[in-house]
């Protein structure tokens, strides 16, 4: 086709005026074949009229069957970075102009990389050259032909598009066993080829929860903002003494949820793809100890307190030191989470002011989302391994024993609760508060039991590690 | 929360009082904290309004699980063999990237008009089905990455670990949000990549080297994509993912820029290992992005072809758009490493990569 007949598309003739470009050197470009498509991306990229007029005569002079002219400067250096003959001409027969063959070559591309980019647009090319069925046959894509659920929606409902509405057709097959160690996510198809990432959890007894799912969506309702969503103004001091009591309450709660944030974070990337329902709640339960973490903090400075002593954290070792995800599934989220609801309980009711009460109820809200998910988790894992009912026993044991280590060994958390509810350091004072915390202990062994109970282990009640039972209800009361 | 008057005279009475200690109320044995109130301005309470005038230490060889700040206990147990130096974690502008991700929280469920979606010609549906299956195990590994580094974070630098569990967070959400787009218009999830270049982000042994790695070179290419994604998005929905998405990348990538400079500036002799680090992530990623040639994984490249192009008809035109996104993402990755302060990347960086945008 002479260039003289080239029809410039209307559109890439306005473009070429706007730049200032020669219509001329669109009309030539158009007539070696190229699509506007291309020449519109080169002149919105900035090609000068000067490079455009050197690409177009090599690309000419190319087509007409010539050789282009390859400066000794450019051999040499082809020749010193071990390119093999002929491929400076390649590229230039590609559409390289010379500048950027000189280009590749100064920034040390060995020939394997230059030859990768030569035939990306000698593809390129060929593609701008084939017809309509030509070009369909080139670009075959193999990917859009793997198996999939075609056809089949999921349709926002009344809580939105939520995770748990995705689990339609195959996609709702959470298999008991996953078998690929790789990346891949749940329904896509596998790559022979991916390489394995180093997962440890490949069976869903180990992690599942029938809630995860739910509870990942609602951690995203119901998450809060420390910073805003709290009156601190409306927070008037307390008694000093007071004040205090609160400040070391919350140092050990920014204590215990920086380290539950670490056991989230470490146990995370042991969890594989199969169930993302578990690690995307497990990403919520992380961002929930952060803002604990952030909130008690700030409320332990905003009276001008701070930070109290910090708790040896012997118990928070265990939880830590778990070895198995269910293991510090159970300690994380039923043992140490009732045993937190239940500070945080004491927290509220010792509230004088309403930011106060809110703290410790939003703190609640999160808290009890992952009672949940624990529960749930224990639940399904006991069902499918009863065998290993034994082994939670012991791992409670030693989070109970633990417990009782440091709470009988370190009495300045006990201490705090005494003074906080009782309300001062009177004689009468901390002997109401001795008991509001007796009774505050008896709800959290109560809730605590309740909570293993749901999740089919009620004989605990029968078991537990001989401290805590000074606070275990009556048999009946904890029904 | 109530509490039933008898039963409490009737706890009063029996229960004996222990002795108490109190120690933890003696003012003495306390750090001295500033008697002041905090004052919540314009943004609330923030992190940078509670911290302002406190000590922030640049060393630590307290390996237990004590906040800042607060009291230590004597007998506490160790918990990790935590970062002891500041420098190794710290960026300068954590605390303000903490309180942003707090405060720009969305939903993938409620904050996407999924409404918006419409049937689209199969092609284009299957390639917006295989790039959201792409980036479904992409923000899969960004988010266990940083959780693994948690546990190394001195807690006396806690607002780094507030951070990486904002980003954990986002990552989640971005799984999430790619994994319904998938779903959501009668595709479905398709091949799997190679991934061959993400395994490099899990397998970093230090804390800057994974940062330079995923925030500095990874997620500033998905931002950059996330940023076209007007070329790529057929309907309000797929804008409003890519704006969001976008949004949290952009604290992820300012940490990480933040966290370079902030070793190069206090660890000047680390240089030539960052570059390591770079060279290591340059070589692999830019095999997959080489598309065509690539015997790895083009499908991601295709896809986004098909999708700029407008259907595998016009996948030229769709390869001149990744071209031209190539080319963005190269830049857009040496300003921020010029920001960091490494300008001399630009002369070093793989030649794959450069040639990108000098050709």
């Amino acid at each position: 086709m002479s260039q003289q007949t080239t029809e410039v598309p209307e559109e890439l003739a306005r473009l070429a005026q706007e730049r200032d470009f020669p219509l001329d050197l669109v009309r030539r470009a158009l007539a070696l074949g190229f699509s506007p498509g291309a020449v519109r991306a080169q002149l919105l990229r900035g090609i000068s009229p000067q490079e455009a007029e050197e690409f177009l005569a090599q690309q000419e002079r190319l087509r007409a069957g010539e050789e282009v002219e390859v400066p000794e400067e450019i051999t040499q250096m082809a020749r010193k970075r071990r390119w093999p003959a002929g491929l400076v001409q390649r590229a230039l027969t590609a559409g390289f102009r010379l500048s950027e063959v000189r280009a590749m070559l100064e920034a040390g591309l060995r020939f394997d990389q230059a030859e990768r980019l030569v035939i990306i647009r000698e593809r390129s090319q060929e593609r701008q050259r084939e017809g309509g069925e030509g070009r369909q046959r080139r670009t075959e894509l193999p990917w859009m032909n793997v198996r999939t659920e075609w056809g089949v929606r999921v349709r926002p409902g009344k809580k939105g598009l939520t995770l748990g509405s995705l689990n339609v057709g195959t996609y709702g097959d959470v298999p008991d066993y996953w078998p690929y160690q790789t990346e891949m996510p749940r329904g896509a198809y596998h790559n022979p080829g991916a390489p394995p990432m180093g997962y440890t959890i490949y069976e869903k007894a180990e992690l599942w929860a029938d809630n995860a799912a739910d509870l990942y969506e609602e951690a995203i309702q119901r998450q809060w903002k420390p910073a805003t969503a709290i009156p601190w103004d409306d927070i008037a001091a307390l008694p000093e003494v007071q004040e205090r009591a609160l400040a070391q309450l919350c140092t050990y709660l920014c204590q215990n949820a920086l380290v539950c944030s670490d056991v989230i974070g470490r146990w995370l990337k042991e969890m594989s793809y199969g169930y993302h329902e578990v690690k995307v709640y497990m990403a919520t339960a992380g961002f929930d100890y952060a803002r604990h973490f952030d909130v008690f903090r700030k409320r332990a400075y905003l009276n001008g307190i701070g930070m109290g002593r910090q708790s040896p954290g012997y118990y928070l070792r265990v939880i830590k030191d778990a070895r198995r995800w269910t293991e510090a599934s159970t300690l994380l989220f039923i043992f140490n989470s009732s045993y937190v609801l239940h500070l945080c309980q004491v927290g509220y009711y010792t509230a004088a002011s309403e930011g106060d009460a809110l703290i410790f109820r939003l703190a609640m809200q999160d808290l009890a989302r992952q009672t949940a998910y624990g529960v749930k988790h224990l639940q399904y894992f006991l069902m499918r391994k009863p065998e290993n009912r034994e082994e939670v026993h012991t791992c409670l044991q030693r989070a109970e024993s633990l417990f009782a280590y440091e709470d009988d060994k370190d009495p300045t958390l006990q201490e705090a609760l005494i003074v906080l509810l009782g309300g001062g350091l009177t004689e009468e004072e901390l002997k109401r508060g001795w008991a509001l915390l007796n009774y505050f202990r008896r709800r959290w062994l109560r809730d605590y039991l309740r909570r293993l109970e749901a999740a089919g282990l009620p004989e605990r009640r029968d078991r537990l590690f001989p401290y805590l039972r000074q606070w275990a209800p009556a048999p009946a009361a904890a029904r | 929360m109530a509490i039933d008057q008898d039963m409490l005279h009737q706890l009063t009475t029996q229960e004996d009082l222990p002795e108490l200690d109190l120690s933890w109320l003696r003012p003495e044995d306390r750090a001295r904290v500033e008697a002041t109130r905090l004052r919540p301005g314009r943004k609330g309470l923030t992190l940078d309004t509670l911290e302002a005038g406190q000590e922030l230490p640049d060393a630590s060889d307290d390996y237990t699980a004590r906040p800042r700040g607060a009291e230590r206990h004597p007998a506490a147990a160790r918990h990790h063999l935590y970062y002891p130096l500041r420098h190794e974690t710290w960026s300068d502008n954590v605390r303000l990237l903490y309180e942003e991700a707090v405060q720009r929280q969305w939903s993938s469920a409620t904050d996407i008009p999924w409404h918006t979606l419409r049937p689209l010609p199969d092609d284009v549906e299957r390639a917006w089905c295989q790039f959201a299956t792409f980036l479904t195990e992409v923000e899969f590994i960004a988010g266990d990455t940083p959780g693994q580094w948690l546990e190394r974070i001195n807690p006396e630098w806690y607002e780094v670990k507030l951070f990486l569990l904002t980003q954990i967070m986002d990552e989640a959400r971005h799984l999430d949000v790619f994994r319904k787009r998938a779903l959501a218009n009668g595709g479905g999830l398709l091949q799997e990549s190679g991934g061959g270049g993400l395994r490099i982000i899990l397998e970093c042994q230090d804390f800057s080297e994974f940062s330079a790695i995923m925030h500095v070179f990874a997620e500033a290419l998905v931002q950059t994509l996330f940023r076209s994604g007007e070329a790529l998005a057929y309907n309000e929905a797929e804008k409003a993912i890519f704006r969001l998405c976008a949004q949290d990348e952009s604290r992820h990538i300012a940490f990480g820029v933040m966290h370079l400079k902030h070793i190069l500036e206090t660890q000047p002799w680390r240089r030539e290992e960052i570059h390591y680090y770079l060279d290591k992530i340059e070589g692999p990623l830019s095999l997959d992005m080489q598309s065509g040639a690539s015997a790895n994984a083009p499908l991601f490249d295709e896809a986004i072809m098909v999708l700029a192009g407008g259907g595998r008809k016009n996948i030229d035109k769709g390869f001149d758009f990744l071209m031209n996104l190539r080319r963005r993402q190269v830049l857009e990755y040496l300003h921020r490493l010029e920001v960091a302060g490494l300008p001399e990347r630009r002369y070093r960086m793989n030649p794959v990569l450069r040639a990108f945008i000098e050709t």
